[in-house]
């Protein structure tokens, strides 16, 4: 009960804003989609893929489904950073909260929740606008798959910029995660293009992160390969509860000291 | 029989190597308002934040409400209203909806978190400004508000950290009434603070704080009783150095503090010293003869300087 009335607390505090943050996270990614599966695959013959099949599809769809996929589960990734990151600079309001009876691993919980709901929803959407491309019963597995890997993404944000933030809490910090960390992650997390096209161990980096599982899994799954779904699947659900216990663990010894 | 609402024995929280409270024994009874008081780092807050339950002590015996707060945390909180040091309000929220909201982490439906809100907010007067947001309120209100949010769960005991630090006179006495309201509300209020004014005005007992461990304790008046003389001359003087105030004052044993612009002397008879002050050839500018207060009483106990 708690933990939806964190939840209702932080809704009630962004709701006013809401528009102005979703109109971006949704205009962004169907400018992308528009370029990439629209106008950059008309010069793309081949057909791609990235799960070890022969590719049934092409550029238009694997690139729509990369961007809907990185768009839906970073924003609650973005989401959540944000929001452990400012609680730990400005921890007073946190600290505050804690003294009710919402604990630190409540009030964590709480934003995780938060963040997942807003990258559900996002991804919901995108994946209803992309349906003029990714027409086909495949589509229909894409949402469920989707939300596991947008909790995992979260979770490992969240509880990676809480650990940070731990120890440094400058402004710069949101910055760093954002642009060294998560950008990066989605260009080498085949998003737009296999990681197979990539040099040396490069190629192998960022499948120590979630975001690749994801998008690999969510286009074999498209295409009607479910051969690549347990080991993916069990790779994202290990990353959530990692990621969610990190997170708890770094409120805890915030809030708590 | 009177029951404690905190009873702490021996307390102790160290952060590594360094102790921020170093072993102390507070017993707060049901009904009273009790100050801390200490310079800042002297471990107030820290000492608020394990009686809070949120920060566990490294040892010691602490007992609130005479649960232990390692096994019954979610019980003592809910008993529980604090006032922090900083604004914690939320900004884009008006100020009905930011105690709504605190009143809904302590369990509260809708309908009980809207009225216990309403009564806040005519507690601390500021039911005109209910659907003002809180960022357009001014500070001496945005710390009623968070007064007022302390309140909104009914507690039992209110914790509250430096209430009206940074605040304008006038401000500060519309906080103090509203806390002295708490008080023949008959909560129990644990005060950390290092207004004196405000400790002495408002607290039944006192505990002085100092490099994490009390140092004396006792009734404000018990306090100056024991440690200052009953009155305080304060002159201002133009040439520093030049009076021997002793034998001015006719009196070897008195203690003459240098101040901003001349000299404090405690006294045991302020109309006899302020007369002999008159009648002599000293060179001053002003005089002002006032009982002696808390103030001087920490100042005795902790001295004049900074560290």
């Amino acid at each position: 009960m708690l933990l939806a009335r964190v939840i209702e607390a932080y809704w009630r505090s962004m709701r006013r804003s809401w528009i102005a943050e979703a109109v971006p996270s949704v205009a962004q990614p169907v400018i992308l989609m528009a370029v990439f599966a629209g106008l950059l695959a008309r010069q793309v013959s081949e057909h791609v893929s990235d799960w070890g099949a022969p590719a049934t599809f092409g550029y238009a769809q694997y690139a729509a489904i990369g961007i809907a996929c990185s768009s839906g589960v970073l924003a609650g990734a973005m989401e959540a950073t944000h929001s452990a990151y400012s609680g730990f600079r400005f921890n007073e309001k946190f600290k505050t909260i804690v003294t009710t009876p919402v604990s630190a691993r409540v009030l964590a919980l709480g934003l995780l929740s938060v963040a997942f709901i807003e990258s559900a929803a996002l991804t919901a959407a995108l994946l209803l606008l992309a349906t003029p491309v990714l027409a086909g019963s495949g589509l229909v597995w894409l949402l469920p798959f989707m939300l596991v890997s947008g909790l995992a993404c979260t979770a490992v944000s969240a509880a990676l910029c809480a650990i940070i933030a731990l120890h440094h809490k400058t402004p710069q910090i949101l910055n760093i995660t954002g642009r060294v960390a998560l950008f990066p992650l989605m260009l080498f997390s085949a998003t737009y293009f296999p990681s197979t096209v990539l040099p040396g161990w490069l190629r192998y980096l960022p499948d120590a992160f979630p975001l690749i599982h994801a998008n690999v899994t969510l286009r074999a799954l498209y295409a009607g390969h479910w051969r690549v779904l347990p080991v993916n699947l069990a790779v994202l659900v290990a990353w959530s509860v990692v990621g969610g216990s990190a997170m708890i663990w770094a409120f805890g010894r915030e809030l708590h000291r | 029989m009177t029951e404690n609402t905190i009873t702490a024995m021996q307390l102790v929280k160290e952060y590594g190597h360094r102790t921020a409270v170093a072993g102390i024994n507070l017993v707060v009874d049901r009904g009273r308002c009790v100050g801390i008081v200490g310079r800042n780092g002297a471990g107030k807050s820290t000492t608020m934040r394990m009686l809070t339950t949120v920060t566990r002590p490294t040892s010691g015996s602490l007992r609130i409400f005479g649960l232990d707060p390692l096994r019954r945390s979610r019980e003592i909180k809910r008993r529980l209203g604090v006032v922090p040091q900083s604004n914690t309000l939320d900004d884009d929220l008006t100020a009905v909806q930011n105690l709504e909201i605190y009143g809904r982490y302590f369990g509260a439906d809708r309908r009980q978190s809207q009225h216990a809100a309403r009564e806040a907010l005519e507690f601390a007067q500021l039911s005109d400004r209910a659907n003002d947001d809180v960022s357009t309120l001014s500070g001496g209100m945005k710390r009623r508000l968070t007064i007022a949010r302390a309140t909104v769960n009914d507690p039992d005991l209110i914790l509250m950290d430096e209430p009206t630090a940074a605040l304008d006179a006038q401000t500060k006495h519309l906080v103090w009434t509203a806390l002295g309201d708490l008080c023949l509300l008959g909560k129990t209020v644990l005060l950390m603070s290092h207004d004196m004014e405000e400790v002495q005005m408002l607290c039944d007992y006192v505990y002085i704080m100092e490099e994490g461990r009390f140092i004396a304790e006792g009734r404000p008046c018990e306090l100056i009783e024991r440690y200052c003389r009953p009155a305080r001359l304060d002159v201002v003087i133009d040439q520093p150095g030049s009076v021997d105030w002793n034998a001015l004052l006719e009196d070897a044993s008195v203690e003459v503090n240098r101040t901003a612009r001349g000299v404090a002397i405690e006294v045991d008879n302020g109309q006899r010293a302020l007369e002999l002050l008159r009648s002599s050839p000293a060179s001053y500018v002003a005089s002002t003869l006032r009982p002696t207060t808390l103030e001087d009483v920490y100042l005795r106990i902790t001295g004049r300087s900074a560290d």
